[in-house]
């Protein structure tokens, strides 16, 4: 079902008439930030696998033409058609997926993004392009042209999978750290921003470390093949992983450069994302000293079902840092600038001064908000405002939250909710709004929860 | 002092719509591709005396689909920095179609992959083939399908308005098929001898030329253009298109009384009138956003902060890139090795 607002009332001057003046799409109980998440983990992982592979393979396929290892070329060969079937068919279309999701659900973000960084998208679009044709060549031409040639291509390709890697990665570390585009709303403030960088080493090194975890995996799936065989393309694809052993000075970098109050989130401020946080990077550092010592030191070999454990733990591990970097910039989804609900801090003044239903047209059609009741209008006001993270009965549901509370605890928590729940953005609105929302909450509140505090009301 | 606003146009807005126009004259010459590759493969699922060869017919449909999707981030991406509210608001009116089209993007791939893979086990045509192949082109038809939804959706004057019908979707997409099909045509007519053993342009190629003719045609007759120069040059070059199509079905069809000399002039009739059709659409589009929206939500009324220095990284980086596409397509025409790839 989705919400038809209709225009009401005056758009105050300078007010971005943007926000919020769009119908609402309405996920159920399964809930938005649940979709963006799912999305966002697949298409990462393989993204990610995609940028290892294009450094990876390049340089393996060299290593292995110098050496006339006949054995790596045959496997880097059956390893590439992963890539076309796994990368440029899933990748590519959870990339765009993305895209999609994030216009549904958060229509306001990506319109900043998109007219901040028009320019760097679309370059990013040219190594893209880049990197699909030099993808396919790479792999449908192989012993089709001369080995130098073929080279050329895979380091073609890994430049284009890394290049749209670093400008993604500007735009989305932009998110947590704007810097000085706060004040300049400049491009490159923006794009090359603080955390810009300590981001784009983490990035490549998961990356690298995806390829080498799909080396073991795709060397034990091809049956027949002798252990010796085996182990050798798994030692010389162990080198991929060794950099995880460097993700704890990284990840301080990358906390030196974040907002203090993010920072303070990940390290002890919310249990969830701490232990993601922690998971993450032990996971990792452990993955990656194992790779030293054990295949690369003492050239050891991994079984398949080894190889799928050490590859889950990855991939696991880097969902969480990604839960974790979409986490801290909670109450944030452009740190200091604009709300997790699409709201901009200059926004919330003005819905402060004059009322949600005066600068937002989220109201349904053709009906005047003055003509609906208290709750309706609180209905509303929770889907503008609360309904981009909470759903009422499902994922990060509210009923839970409020329904044991009293109207006035409604009323209390929600005027000071930066205060109590710092990843949560303050309320905005007036008095007269506050109320709407506290008697829309109200219902809420299970039977027995009503009854019990009508009684102590009336007790009182 | 306060910071300039960051929703200004990050270009004017006729740059915009000039990079729009173009990358979705690029989005429909790769949808041409994956067209042509579908029906070729149908004509080999089908057809009597199958010629073509399974792996380049393969290539073509997959690399078809990849560009057709990666050609097609830049005109979205595009339209929404100009026209960004409606398309939103259009986006999420139909939600859950709309979303949908990843999964048909992911469906559609794989059930090409899957035909081909059934190609190769079953040693030819089969019952499985086909219906993996048909279910391909439903995706297809499914996603444009969508996309003219959204776009028409997109138009109406007021965002959150009730949903617009099935009927019109469909018959819009009319124009925007034709047009494919078209550009399938001259794929076909420039590089289809290469996906058969017999080194013959594929017959399918004129019948894709008439069916995009008749579709054109037809939609550039009874679908409204604005009154505008624009609206009206849109509409004589999709009529352009549809009457070079016919041209193009006629030699075709004559082409074993053709001398040899004259098949390149089939190709650049067919490729002209690709690129009409696909240029006429764009007018059309473009003039009815400028019409319907400068109202509501145009781009036209916003204020502009051009961005230069990205503008240029972006102009070098296409540069780049084009000479890179250009290397590395001069080393795959080189003789190619003995061994063959297949899945």
């Amino acid at each position: 079902m989705v919400l038809r607002p209709v225009r009401h009332g005056a758009v105050t001057a300078g007010f971005w008439p943007g926000h919020m003046d769009y119908p609402i799409f309405d996920l159920g109980p399964f809930g938005p930030s649940t979709l963006i998440a799912v999305v966002a983990i697949i298409h990462v992982v393989i993204a990610q696998f995609a940028v290892g592979f294009g450094i990876a393979t390049p340089w393996l396929e060299a290593r292995a033409l110098r050496r006339n290892d006949t054995i790596l070329l045959d496997f880097l060969r059956r390893y590439a058609r992963f890539l076309i079937l796994f990368s440029f068919v899933a990748g590519a279309i959870t990339g765009v997926g993305i895209w999609f999701v994030v216009g549904l659900i958060s229509p306001e973000t990506i319109a900043l993004l998109l007219r901040q960084f028009v320019w760097g998208w679309a370059t990013e679009w040219v190594f893209f392009i880049v990197e699909i044709l030099s993808g396919y060549i790479y792999y449908f031409y192989w012993d089709r042209m001369d080995p130098k040639t073929h080279v050329r291509i895979g380091v073609i390709y890994g430049i284009a999978a890394w290049g749209s890697l670093l400008i993604i990665n500007g735009i989305l570390a932009f998110m947590l750290t704007p810097g000085d585009w706060l004040t300049t709303r400049s491009f490159w403030d923006g794009w090359l921003n603080p955390g810009v960088w300590p981001s784009l080493v983490l990035r490549t090194i998961s990356s690298l470390a995806l390829a080498g975890l799909f080396i073991a995996v795709v060397a034990n799936i091809k049956p027949g093949d002798e252990v010796e065989k085996r182990r050798h393309v798994i030692n010389e694809g162990s080198i991929f992983l060794v950099p995880l052993a460097l993700m704890l000075p990284v990840s301080i970098w990358f906390f030196a450069v974040s907002p203090a109050p993010a920072t303070r989130l990940v390290l002890g401020g919310a249990v969830a994302m701490t232990m993601f946080f922690m998971f993450g990077l032990v996971a990792s550092t452990l993955i990656g000293l194992y790779a030293y010592w054990g295949l690369l030191k003492n050239r050891r070999s991994v079984h398949l079902e080894t190889a799928l454990l050490l590859t889950a733990i990855a991939l696991i591990a880097t969902g969480a840092m990604e839960y974790m970097r979409e986490g801290m910039r909670k109450p944030y989804v452009v740190y200091g600038y604009m709300y997790a609900n699409g709201l901009t801090q200059a926004q919330m003044q003005t819905i402060n001064q004059s009322g949600f239903f005066a600068t937002q047209p989220v109201i349904a059609q053709g009906i005047n908000p003055d003509r609906l009741s208290p709750v309706e209008r609180g209905r509303l006001i929770f889907r503008g405002q609360c309904g981009r993270c909470h759903t009422i009965d499902g994922y990060n549901a509210i009923r839970p939250l409020v329904e044991s509370w009293t109207p006035e605890m409604i009323r209390d928590n929600t005027r000071q909710l930066q205060r109590l729940r710092g990843f949560m953005p303050p309320f905005a609105g007036t008095d007269a709004d506050l109320e709407d929302l506290v008697a829309y909450l109200s219902t809420l509140r299970s039977a027995q929860w009503s009854a019990t505090v009508s009684q102590r009301e009336a007790g009182q | 002092m306060t910071p300039p606003d960051p929703m200004a146009l990050p270009a004017p807005v006729e740059l915009l719509q000039f990079l729009f126009g173009l990358t979705f004259v690029l989005h429909i010459g790769f949808l041409g591709l994956l067209v042509a590759a579908l029906w070729a493969k149908a004509g080999a699922e089908w057809g009597r005396r199958p010629s073509y060869d399974p792996e380049r017919l393969h290539r073509a449909g997959v690399l078809g689909f990849s560009m057709t999707i990666t050609a097609g981030v830049a005109p979205l991406l595009f339209v929404q920095v100009l026209y960004g509210k409606s398309f939103y608001s259009s986006s999420i009116k139909i939600g859950f179609p709309w979303l949908a089209i990843i999964a048909y993007l992911l469906i559609g791939f794989y059930a090409l992959y899957l035909s081909r893979f059934r190609w190769d086990k079953a040693g030819g045509p089969s019952a499985s083939g086909k219906g993996y192949l048909i279910l391909a082109m439903l995706m297809v038809f499914a996603i444009g399908f969508t996309y003219s939804w959204n776009h028409l959706q997109s138009l109406t004057a007021r965002p959150w308005a009730d949903r617009i019908s099935h009927a019109l979707a469909a018959r819009r997409l009319s124009g925007y098929g034709g047009v494919a099909f078209i550009a399938s045509a001259a794929w076909a007519t420039w590089f289809g001898r290469l996906w058969r053993r017999d080194g013959a342009t594929p017959s399918g190629a004129k019948w894709a030329s008439l069916a995009g003719a008749a579709f054109v045609l037809i939609w550039a007759l009874v679908s409204d253009f604005t009154s505008d120069g624009w609206g009206q040059n849109g509409k004589r070059l999709l009529l352009t298109s549809g009457l070079l199509s016919i041209i193009g079905f006629a030699l075709l069809w004559a082409r074993q009384s053709v001398t040899a000399r004259f098949i390149p002039w089939v190709r650049w009739t067919s490729l002209v009138a690709a690129l009409a059709g696909a240029l006429g659409l764009v007018l059309q589009r473009e003039s009815w956003r400028l019409h319907t929206l400068s109202a509501n939500s145009g781009a036209s009324v916003e204020p502009v902060r051009m961005q230069w220095g990205p503008f240029v990284m972006f102009a070098l980086a296409l540069v780049v890139g084009l000479l890179v596409l250009a290397w590395m397509l001069m080393q795959v025409r080189r003789p190619p090795g003995t061994s063959s790839q297949t899945y």
